[in-house]
């Protein structure tokens, strides 16, 4: 199925559509986000993220007329 | 409809500023005092340094713009949760540890009481608004670990917070529960 993913880097965001089983596993997802950030298919985040920029990010799945994931930095903070 | 908000450092405190116009019936807690370094960071006027911050922000908003704000100047914990939080109509989380966090939620949970997150990265790069039902508490770092308390956050708090307070007024408004992706270059709800 078509799975939007958002994806945050270092105060950048972008958007990747990609058709994937909404099942698939964390760590599958954010390889797949890591490889399409470094081909610059993601408008929005610079191609130049380090290896595992990924590997601490949390995916917050959404279950929608359109299947979103976010992945996203952790929000341990309200201060 | 009473609306609770659990935290009132950086994220609660601006919320509420924002949110002094909703009319509703308006509390917050926090057992912590205001200190020097807040003033940054979050709504406080330096004639509060010293105070709770559930008070100093309950004097605030009843000297600024008459609004009424009920304090709860305690820690919330699974003793006074049922007290605390099942005099609320809804409630807007936005602690800055798990544990608190936890409380909320296995409350909010079991009682099936709205409720929404807010809450932002250690660096300051990105923050969340999340109805409860896609909310992921995320454990804090290591002691010493850089949090959102210094200079140059603002913009980024005051956005995470507007978001969290449109989320407000759309869940006031048509029981809409909207959820926010907030960076630094843009803000995208969903």
């Amino acid at each position: 199925m078509n799975v939007l993913i958002n994806i945050t880097w270092q105060g950048q965001s972008g958007n990747y559509l990609v058709n994937i089983d909404e099942g698939v596993d964390d760590n599958t997802i954010k390889n797949i986000c890591e490889e399409a950030v470094r081909a610059g298919e993601v408008p929005g985040i610079s191609m130049h993220i380090p290896k595992n920029a990924f590997a601490n990010f949390v995916i917050d799945r959404f279950h929608g007329n359109q299947t979103r994931f976010v992945v996203r930095p952790k929000v341990p903070f309200g201060v | 409809m009473k609306i609770l908000f659990c935290g009132g450092g950086a994220l609660g405190s601006h919320a509420l500023f924002l949110a002094r116009d909703l009319e509703h019936e308006l509390a917050v807690i926090d057992f912590d005092r205001v200190e020097t370094k807040n003033l940054a960071s979050q709504w406080f006027v330096k004639q509060m340094v010293g105070k709770n911050k559930a008070t100093a922000l309950k004097t605030q908003l009843l000297n600024f713009y008459e609004v009424k704000l009920q304090d709860y100047t305690v820690k919330l914990t699974t003793l006074n949760a049922d007290a605390i939080l099942g005099a609320a109509d809804l409630v807007v989380e936005c602690f800055d540890n798990a544990e608190s966090r936890r409380v909320v939620q296995n409350y909010a949970r079991a009682k099936q009481k709205p409720c929404v997150h807010g809450g932002l990265a250690a660096n300051g790069e990105f923050g969340v608004v999340r109805w409860d039902e896609h909310f992921t508490i995320d454990e804090e770092g290591a002691p010493g670990q850089a949090t959102c308390e210094g200079r140059g956050f603002l913009p980024l708090i005051l956005r995470v917070s507007s978001s969290l307070v449109a989320s407000l007024q759309f869940y006031l408004s048509d029981k809409r529960q909207v959820n926010w992706n907030v960076s630094q270059r843009n803000a995208e709800s969903f």
